[in-house]
């Protein structure tokens, strides 16, 4: 147990004062723009990439990580108040919390939703505390084939639960995988796809890619179709539920917070996943189920729950292996890149501040979730009325100028611009811009240990079931191509299932006239983000 | 600030509509889906010739060509299915009028980029958000005018003067 030393030296590095600011900041930046319709935790962490350069490797992950567990909160007022969900997340929270929000429960659905958040999310960093030390010196035995196999289940599990098409998302995953490698030949340093541009020589850098797709395309997506402009934002009293509330939400909030932890390690699933399994089974489990989709506080809890529990513990693949769990992660493995830090089982050792300042900070960022966001959910609110016509020009300034200050490189403004029409068409199309940021992230390092395994192998692919690791590997590949369009399927007929419920309300209480959801009866709340 | 006509008006709602029915958003055509499919596997064909040209070798003695082979075939291979399949796709949104303000965004980035490096940051910048607010965004002179002065002097402040960042810049 010599690990709790260095867990409790963790708060060391998050309890000075920068550090606290930081996280103060990255979760109030969070719900910001968890509420802000238009630009989602990958983007606006893409778009921030660019002052982290300067900052302390651990300053920079814990401001980033706070963006990202700040905004699945965030995500969370716009659904109960407005059915429009912020978050992907947050969408099945809609069905109850919107209800309960028309018969004046709306502060009952968010005080138990931030409750239920802290909750499941300090389960999961108390989870992530002891696993993750864990799974990192278990993964220390790791050679390049299994690092290749684990590479490949990575992006293969991510192209396949990942929202969207497989088969889009796989042609998404090669064209990342493609871009990586530009630049020069690992091996060799023969110069590939640079087309003899001096500035393609050292190959694209992810910065530009991220913030090219997630930042310039998002905001061209919200230009040409604008997030809608909030009409009456719905009053609501005190975000303090009941002892009842919370007693009546108990067993789902201790469901979720485990159900969440453990699928969102996985690969692929994550928050979404998370939110969903936890709301069909706190309505499979429900005395009464068909009080669900009338408002009520379960079916907000268990999903609010779970998606805050898996938000943090899909940082378990990252910190400890190394390998992204979806594409906000993939933006964080580049993050820590930019720092000069490898995310992997040596980064317990060789970066002991960064692991446990982040995994502490944690800690901390829940405590002041729970406290900012019980007096500010009003101010929140109100900031729903900031228009997009005037937020979009400011992001996209940012963007291009924190785009050049990265390398002071015109160059890198249009390759930038060029990413943004990529990122645009994409989305348009349908095609998932998640795994191709999370196949360049790993492109490298798939080709890099394929070809080190290569070589120890003398050409021979027996070496990706030489050993027990890499055996169980390529049975979890198999798995994951067999199993994974069923479990796609799955997934998709719960999201179906919960639109057709959003669609046709059972019950339509008073109306409330200036909501837009009324004029527009058969919309389904769908995010625009991809987590 | 607010719309000067009433058919911004209703342009606005039907826009809302479709952003929150995203799963129902208009439709693209099979054209749009298949095009969709078709440029990733013209650069995965493409991604074959560049391989060979830069030498393929063999598995335990690879070239720099082998691994981008290998990816440019999984990239044939998806993206066929991909168009094989492309009349059972639903998520291929219609390019409808908003392609027009798209272009536009795409054409003032790019003038902005250019510009930058050969008169400083600051006209471009003002320009810039001057004419997404108000040509593209169609907002009030009084907020176009306002927060593009205010942001241009913020970028400033903070890049020039507080973290003197080598931005190009006139003054």
């Amino acid at each position: 147990m010599d690990f709790l030393n260095d867990a409790l030296g963790g708060f060391d590095v998050v309890l000075q004062p920068a550090n606290l600011l930081f996280c103060l900041l990255g979760v109030t930046l969070g719900m910001l723009i968890g509420v802000l319709p238009g630009l989602g935790p990958a983007a606006t962490i893409a778009i921030l990439l660019p002052i982290t350069y300067t900052m302390e490797p651990a300053s920079a992950i814990i401001l980033l990580a706070g963006i990202f567990y700040g905004a699945q909160y965030g995500g969370t007022i716009t659904s109960v108040l407005l059915r429009l969900p912020g978050e992907a997340s947050s969408v099945v929270t809609a069905l109850d919390g919107y209800q309960m929000a028309r018969q004046g429960r709306a502060g009952a659905a968010l005080g138990i939703a931030a409750v239920g958040s802290f909750i499941g999310g300090t389960i999961a960093i108390v989870g992530l505390t002891f696993l993750a030390p864990l799974v990192a010196s278990f993964a220390l035995d790791f050679g390049p084939a299994e690092y290749s196999l684990l590479a490949l289940l990575g992006i293969l599990l991510v192209s396949s639960l990942g929202n969207g098409s497989a088969r889009k998302a796989a042609v998404a995953a090669t064209i990342g995988l493609l871009l990586a490698t530009v630049g020069r030949d690992p091996v060799t340093a023969v110069g590939r796809f640079s087309f003899g541009s001096d500035n393609l020589a050292d190959g694209i850098d992810f910065v530009i890619i991220a913030m090219g797709l997630f930042g310039v395309g998002e905001i061209l997506y919200n230009m040409a179709t604008p997030p809608s402009p909030s009409g009456g934002t719905p009053r609501f009293k005190r975000a303090l539920p009941t002892g009842a509330d919370l007693k009546q939400s108990s067993g789902a909030i201790a469901r979720g917070s485990v159900s969440g932890f453990f699928l969102g390690i996985l690969p692929g699933g994550g928050a979404t996943v998370a939110s969903l399994v936890a709301y069909a089974t706190e309505k499979k489990l429900a005395k009464k189920p068909q009080r669900f989709g009338r408002g009520a506080i379960e079916g907000v809890a268990g999903p609010e729950t779970a998606n805050n529990a898996a938000a943090t513990s899909s940082f378990i693949p990252l910190l400890t292996l190394g390998i992204p769990a979806n594409g906000t992660m993939a933006i964080m493995f580049g993050a820590l890149m930019l720092q000069g830090i490898t995310p992997g089982p040596s980064l317990i050792n060789e970066h002991p501040d960064v692991f446990w300042g982040v995994i502490d900070s944690m800690y901390i960022g829940n405590i002041f979730l729970l406290l900012l966001s019980i007096p500010l959910i009003g101010i929140f609110v109100r900031l729903l009325s900031v228009k997009a016509t005037i937020l979009n020009p400011i992001t996209v300034l940012i963007t291009m100028i924190g785009v050049y200050t990265v390398r002071n490189s015109v160059f890198d403004m249009f390759l930038v611009i060029v990413f943004g029409v990529i990122g645009y068409l994409m989305k348009k199309t349908g095609y998932p811009p998640g795994p191709l940021v999370l196949a360049f992230v790993l492109g490298g390092l798939l080709e890099t240990s394929f070809r080190q395994s290569m070589r120890l192998s003398d050409g021979s692919l027996a070496i990706f079931v030489a050993s027990p690791i890499a055996i169980t590997l390529t049975i979890a590949i198999v798995l994951a191509i067999v199993a994974a369009p069923a479990m796609a399927w799955a997934l998709r007929r719960q999201q179906a299932k919960t639109a057709a419920t959003l669609n046709v309300r059972p019950q339509a209480p008073e109306p409330a006239p200036e909501s837009t959801g009324e004029q527009n009866p058969a919309q389904v709340p769908e995010p625009v983000r991809q987590d | 600030m607010s719309s000067p006509t009433t058919t911004r008006e209703v342009d606005v709602r039907d826009q809302t509509v479709e952003f929150e029915v995203e799963e129902q958003a208009e439709r693209a055509g099979i054209t749009t889906a298949r095009l969709s499919a078709l440029v990733p596997l013209v650069l995965g064909v493409f991604g074959v010739f560049v391989s060979f040209g830069l030498g393929v070798g063999s598995l335990s003695a690879p070239g720099a060509g082998l691994w981008p082979l290998v990816i440019s075939l999984f990239m044939i291979t998806a993206s066929a299915t991909a168009l094989l399949k492309a009349k059972q796709d639903d998520d291929v949104e219609a390019f409808d009028r908003g392609i027009l303000t798209v272009g536009l965004s795409v054409a003032s980035l790019l003038a902005y980029a250019s510009l930058l490096p050969l008169i400083g940051f600051e006209i471009p910048t003002l320009l810039l958000l001057f004419f997404w607010i108000k040509v593209l965004g169609k907002e009030g002179w009084r907020s176009a005018v306002t927060v593009s002065v205010v942001a241009t002097a913020a970028v400033y402040a903070l890049f020039i003067l507080l973290l003197s960042v080598p931005l190009p810049h006139l003054f």
